[in-house]
C-alpha cells in the first residue's frame, strides 16, 4: 500500500517504469554472471545457479500467468510482462544460498509472487519487498531441506555471518581477526572469494551495480548511502567500544547482505517511503534493526527481516512526513531527526553491550 | 404470477455463508492457534458446540429475568460454569485431548461467538430456536476448523490422521496423502494457519458475491416479468 503525499512522481519521471526494469535487470544480470562464474570456477557449480534461476523465473511467470487467467485478465501478456514477476525470482535466488532445493525455491516463489504481490493488488500495490518474504519463507521453513552434496561441498564452512554468530559477537579483535582471515581478510570479503549467499558476496559488482543505477537514475541514493553509513557507524562504534575498531564495522558492511540489500531491496519504490525525510528514517531505522537482529537474535542475518518490518512501517512514515513541504518543513525535519536519533542510540546501546 | 424464484440454499451453501468463522470473522484466535490437526479441530468443535448449545438454552431462559444493566457479566458468568464444566469432563475422559488443546478450552469463555450468539440471538428467541440456532452456528464452526485444518495437515505434514480421543489416542486411520519430499512445512506453523485462512476466507467471500449476483439478476428479471404483466394488463383494459 502506497500513500503518495507529492504530485505523483511517475508522471514527472522522465523514465518509464519498463525502462526503469530494464536497467534493473541488467544490473541483477551482472551480479548474477559475476556469481555464476564464481560458483563456476571454485567448485564447479555454475550449471545450479543458472537452473536455480531458471526455476526461479519461470515459476513466477507461471504463478502470473495462472494468477491472471484465473481472475479473467483481459490481455494477460501485457498483464505479465508489466507485473515483472522475474525481477523478484532473480532477486529471490541471488538472496538465497547455493544449496537451497529446487522444491524450496518454487514454493518461496510462489508465495513470495502470489502471497507478496498478487493478493495486494499486483506490481504497485504490495506492503512487503516479495523476494525478501519469499526468502524468509525459505529461512523459516526448508533451511534443513537442502541438497546434501552441495551443502558438504560448498558451505562446510559457515559464512560470516553465521560464524561470528557461533562466536558469540564477541567483538573482541582475536575472535573477529580469525574469523575474518578465514574469509581472505579485507580484500577476500571485498572481492567475494567464500560462499555466503548466492549473489550477496563479491562487494565490488554490487557497488559497481549502485554507480550504474543511481547513474541510469533508478534507484535513490538516499536510501543506500544513509543505511550503508549507519551500518557503519555504529558498528564502529561498537567496535571501539570492544577494541576492534574498523575492521568489526567493515567485517558488518561486507560480510552479510547489507551491500546487496541496501542497493536491491531498500530501494524498491513501492515499498520504500515517498519523501525524502521518510526515506533517511527508513534507511537509518533499518539498518539499526539489521544490527540489532544481526547480533542479538538467533538470524544469521539480520538485512531481511529488518526490511521486512520496516515496509511495514513504510505508511506510517510516510504519515508523520506528510505535509506541506515548505510550511512544515521544520516539523518534518524534526521528525526524521528525532526518530533517527532514537533508532541510533538504541542500536549503540545494544552494540555496546555485547 | 411470475415463474421465476431464487434458489432455496441447502445447508451446505447455507453453512458457507453463514459461517462464523470465514463470514462473520468472529472466533478467529482459537480457529488460528487450533487448527493443526484433525484431531484438534474436530476435538475443538464439539466443545463448542457443547457450550455454544447449552449456553443459548440457559440464556434464552433466563434473558427476561435479567437486569438489562448486568446482562453481559450474567452471560458470561453462565458461559464461564459451561466452560468449567466441560474442562472437567475433558480433563477426566480425554486427557490427551485436553492437554493437546491447552488453555484453548478455558479460553472458549472469551470466543466471541458464544457472547455474540448470546447478545444477537439467544437474548431474544424461545429456547427450541436457540438451541437450533446454537446447533448451526456450532456445525459451522467446526466445519471450518476442519476445513483449515484439513490443508495444513495435508500441505504440513503430509498425513491424514484421525485417533480416538477416548481410548488414549489410538490411530482410527492415517493416510498418507503427500510423499515426503514435497511438504511445506511452514503450513504447521502459525503461518500457515494465516495462509489458509486468507485463502479460504476470500473463496468464502467469492462465493458469497456470486451468490448476491445472481440473486440480483433475479430480482431483475423478477421485476422486468412484473413491468411487462402490467402493462400487458393496460393494453387489455384500453382494448
Amino acid at each position: 500500500m502506497k500513500f503518495t503525499f507529492k504530485p505523483s512522481p511517475n508522471y514527472r519521471h522522465p523514465q518509464s517504469t519498463t525502462k526503469i526494469m530494464g536497467y534493473l535487470s541488467v544490473a541483477l544480470g551482472a551480479v548474477l554472471l559475476s556469481s555464476v562464474i564464481w560458483y563456476g570456477v571454485s567448485y564447479g557449480l555454475a550449471l545450479r545457479v543458472v537452473a536455480l534461476t531458471l526455476t526461479a523465473v519461470v515459476t513466477a511467470l507461471l504463478t502470473e500467468t495462472a494468477y491472471f487467467a484465473f481472475t479473467g485478465s483481459k490481455d494477460i501478456r501485457h498483464d505479465v510482462t508489466h507485473s515483472y514477476g522475474w525481477i523478484t525470482a532473480i532477486i529471490l535466488v541471488l538472496i538465497t544460498k547455493i544449496d537451497v532445493s529446487y522444491y524450496a525455491i518454487v514454493i518461496a516463489t510462489i508465495v513470495a509472487i502470489l502471497f507478496g504481490k498478487l493478493v495486494f493488488g499486483g506490481f504497485g500495490q504490495n506492503i512487503f519487498n516479495p523476494a525478501a518474504l519469499g526468502e524468509a519463507i525459505i529461512m523459516n521453513s526448508f533451511s534443513a531441506s537442502g541438497a546434501e552434496e552441495v551443502t558438504a561441498q560448498v558451505l562446510s564452512g559457515a559464512t560470516p555471518m553465521a560464524a561470528m554468530g557461533s562466536a558469540g559477537w564477541s567483538s573482541s579483535a582475536s575472535v573477529l581477526e580469525n574469523v575474518m582471515t578465514s574469509y581472505g581478510g579485507l580484500f577476500g570479503m571485498l572481492m567475494g572469494d567464500y560462499a555466503s549467499v548466492i549473489g550477496g558476496s563479491c562487494a565490488l559488482v554490487i557497488i559497481a551495480a549502485f554507480f550504474y543505477l543511481v547513474y541510469n537514475d533508478v534507484i535513490d541514493w538516499h536510501l543506500t548511502v544513509p543505511y550503508v553509513l549507519t551500518v557503519f557507524v555504529v558498528s564502529l562504534i561498537t567496535g571501539m567500544a570492544n577494541g576492534s575498531g574498523v575492521s568489526f564495522a567493515l567485517f558488518n558492511v561486507l560480510g552479510g547482505g547489507v551491500l546487496f540489500v541496501s542497493v536491491f531491496m531498500l530501494t524498491d519504490p513501492v515499498t520504500s517511503p515517498v519523501t525524502i525525510p521518510g526515506k533517511y528514517i527508513f534507511a537509518v531505522c533499518a539498518a539499526a534493526l539489521t544490527l540489532i537482529l544481526r547480533w542479538k537474535a538467533a538470524i544469521p542475518d539480520g538485512a531481511l527481516f529488518a526490511i521486512l518490518l520496516m515496509n511495514m512501517l513504510t505508511p506510517a512514515i510516510d504519515q508523520a512526513c506528510s505535509g506541506s513541504q515548505i510550511k512544515d518543513a521544520k516539523k518534518i525535519q524534526t521528525t526524521s531527526v528525532v526518530i533517527s536519533l532514537v533508532a541510533i542510540v538504541i542500536a549503540v546501546a545494544v552494540g555496546v553491550t555485547l | 404470477m411470475s415463474e421465476i424464484k431464487p434458489k432455496k440454499r441447502g445447508f451446505i451453501s447455507k453453512m458457507i455463508t453463514d459461517n462464523p468463522v470465514f463470514g462473520l470473522y468472529l472466533g478467529i484466535c482459537s480457529t488460528l492457534a487450533i487448527s493443526t490437526s484433525l484431531d484438534n479441530a474436530i476435538g475443538m468443535g464439539i466443545s463448542v458446540i457443547f457450550v455454544l448449545v447449552l449456553s443459548n438454552v440457559v440464556i434464552s431462559l433466563i434473558a427476561p429475568i435479567t437486569p438489562d444493566d448486568i446482562h453481559i457479566p450474567v452471560y458470561i458468568v453462565v458461559i464461564a460454569s459451561l466452560v468449567t464444566i466441560l474442562e472437567m469432563f475433558l480433563h477426566a475422559f480425554t486427557p490427551d485431548l485436553y492437554s493437546a488443546l491447552g488453555a484453548f478450552i478455558s479460553l472458549i469463555v472469551v470466543n466471541c461467538i458464544i457472547l455474540g450468539r448470546a447478545e444477537a440471538y439467544a437474548c431474544s428467541h424461545n429456547i427450541v430456536d436457540s438451541a437450533k440456532d446454537g446447533l448451526m452456528m456450532g456445525l459451522s464452526y467446526t466445519f471450518s476448523l476442519i476445513a483449515i485444518s484439513l490443508v495444513r495437515q495435508i500441505l504440513g505434514t503430509g498425513v491424514i490422521t484421525l485417533s480416538n480421543p477416548f481410548a488414549g489416542n489410538a490411530v482410527v486411520f492415517s493416510v498418507q496423502v503427500l510423499p515426503k519430499t514435497f511438504l511445506i512445512p511452514f503450513m504447521t506453523a502459525e503461518t500457515g494457519s494465516f495462509f489458509t485462512f486468507g485463502v479460504l476466507a476470500a473463496a468464502v467471500s467469492g462465493y458469497k458475491n456470486k451468490l448476491e449476483e445472481e440473486e440480483k439478476a433475479i430480482e431483475k428479471a423478477q421485476k422486468a416479468a412484473a413491468a411487462k404483466a402490467k402493462a400487458e394488463a393496460a393494453r387489455k383494459e384500453v382494448a
